[in-house]
């Protein structure tokens, strides 16, 4: 990464670890990992509530499935596919009368945690301004160091479409900005 | 702002907004295995998506299979329209493909009409296709039904052109007959053959002027040269029929000859003349045409060279001396019931 938080590194040891039941090691990962987590969930979700029980939920479903983990390069990208996977399982799941269209509820989001003013005015834009995609990949590249061949697999859409999502993302974030 | 300050913005507040509260241990604890349908659908074991490329693949050959289909249809559209369609029907059916003036394919659409289609060489002029078709169905005793009538239909490129053709072939072709049947030109009823016997008779009247004595030996002259090279190859077939034909009508003429002799003489004088200079296929073809377009072009221009013509046509000579008057009855032959029927008048 030219700039922002690296990739997060894991040694792959860890599952095996975790399997084998090492609380130790989930703390660890969690530690390691959360962040970018949360953010990508936060992002799915527009619910900060959700975002963490969901953030809870995925470490959980990693302990339960540590040995199913199969080295292949990228934990990260893993851990990202079971927390969309348990977003997406709770949305079909989710009993019509009180299930929560998240793009019509932005509001939660404390933004107030976030001491620098600019840094909160950015964000909020970022969550009332982007599309959902377009929020997800700028979450995904800046946030969690994801390359953009790995975000195009992750979300399964062409690179080319997520490249100019990417960037059609930025420039109304700077234009919103500016004015 | 720049891009990387974007960037580094972004960066922190999601680190300030992030939940500090870390992982509860006890929820972690208490969970138990996973169950199946977990394991396939949070963990992607098993199940690899396979719809997507499937969809894709699907797609892209229903996509092929349309323009595999346009570019045909185009294609066979834009073949056929170079093509019209002459359809002959009396019983039998018979549909003529017609390209400039030439048929190039001869189809029978009914049982009846394949005996009457072998044999028909293509490509071959229109006009003489329709010619050898009317005269086969009458061959064939189909004109004798009653309620029988042409019925051409005629189809695709320059119709009107052809439509105007087929009608005068088809009409010159039953006065020649003398069959008394309607021809329907695309359902629109042209002259009936009475109709144009009472023409015949005219255009006869007419030869027989002064004026147009002689023109109208030249052009005879020329047109039998014309017509003999035309009708060679069928020259003995005809022969044989004409001779066929002459028996029914000798009487008829015979009784008549004396009434029409004032007239005839001045038009058949010349055929006989340039039959003994070497056109000597006199045979029923080569008199009928003459008859025909006699009507057609009585002002068209005479000097033709056909010395080759002659030279090919003299081995036909030896078989033809018998007959030699015989084609000279023959063209009066229609002529004469008009006679009768002008002097009826």
């Amino acid at each position: 990464m030219s700039s922002g938080k690296a990739k997060v590194v894991i040694d792959e040891a860890i599952f095996k670890r975790i399997a084998d039941g090492s609380s130790e090691a989930l703390q660890e990962l969690y530690e390691l990992s959360y962040k970018p987590i949360f953010a990508l969930l936060l992002s799915l979700t527009q619910n900060y509530q959700d975002s963490e029980d969901l953030l809870q939920e995925t470490y959980i479903k990693i302990r339960q499935g540590a040995h199913l983990y199969k080295s292949q390069g990228n934990p990260m990208a893993w851990m990202m596919k079971i927390a969309k996977n348990l977003y997406l399982s709770k949305m079909r799941t989710q009993p019509k009368e009180t299930a929560i269209d998240y793009d019509e509820v932005s509001n939660d989001i404390p933004y107030d945690m976030i001491q620098d003013v600019d840094n909160r005015i950015l964000l909020e834009k970022l969550f009332k301004i982007l599309e959902t995609d377009e929020r997800l990949i700028i979450i995904l590249h800046i946030i969690d160091g994801f390359k953009f061949r790995e975000i195009s697999v992750f979300m399964e859409k062409p690179l080319g479409t997520v490249l100019s999502m990417y960037n059609r993302g930025l420039k109304k974030l700077r234009k919103s900005l500016e004015v | 702002m720049k891009r990387e300050e974007l960037k580094n913005k972004l960066n922190k507040g999601f680190d300030q907004i992030s939940p500090h509260s870390g992982l509860d241990m006890d929820k972690v604890r208490k969970a138990g295995s996973l169950s199946e349908s977990e394991i396939e659908e949070i963990f992607e074991v098993g199940s690899k998506n396979p719809t997507s490329h499937y969809k894709y693949s699907i797609s892209f050959a229903v996509s092929f299979a349309a323009l595999l289909l346009m570019v045909c249809t185009m294609f066979f559209m834009i073949r056929n329209s170079s093509y019209s369609q002459v359809i002959i029907s009396v019983n039998p059916s018979v549909e003529l493909k017609v390209k400039d003036g030439e048929v190039v394919r001869v189809k029978a659409r009914n049982n009846d009409a394949k005996e009457i289609v072998k044999d028909i060489p293509t490509p071959q002029k229109l006009e003489n296709v329709i010619d050898t078709v009317i005269k086969k169905i009458d061959e064939k005793g189909y004109f004798k039904v009653d309620g029988n009538e042409i019925k051409i239909t005629v189809k695709g490129k320059n119709k009107k052109e052809l439509q105007k053709n087929v009608s005068k072939q088809a009409q010159l072709t039953c006065s020649f007959l003398e069959a008394d049947v309607p021809i329907t030109v695309n359902d629109s009823v042209i002259k009936t053959t009475v109709i144009t016997e009472a023409e015949t008779t005219v255009s006869t009247t007419e030869a027989t002027t002064e004026e147009k004595t002689t023109e109208a030996a030249k052009t005879t002259e020329k047109l039998t040269e014309e017509t003999t090279t035309e009708n060679t190859k069928n020259a003995n077939e005809l022969k044989e029929k004409d001779s066929d034909n002459k028996d029914d009508h000798i009487s008829p003429e015979a009784t008549t000859e004396a009434a029409t002799e004032s007239s005839q003489p001045a038009t058949e004088a010349p055929a006989d003349t340039s039959s003994e200079k070497g056109n000597s296929s006199n045979n029923k073809d080569t008199t009928k045409e003459k008859k025909e377009k006699k009507q057609k072009d009585n002002n068209s221009n005479k000097d033709k060279d056909n010395n080759n013509n002659r030279n090919k046509d003299k081995d036909n000579d030896n078989n033809m001396d018998k007959e030699k008057n015989q084609p000279n009855n023959d063209k009066e032959r229609p002529k004469k019931p008009e006679k009768d029927q002008s002097e009826e008048k």
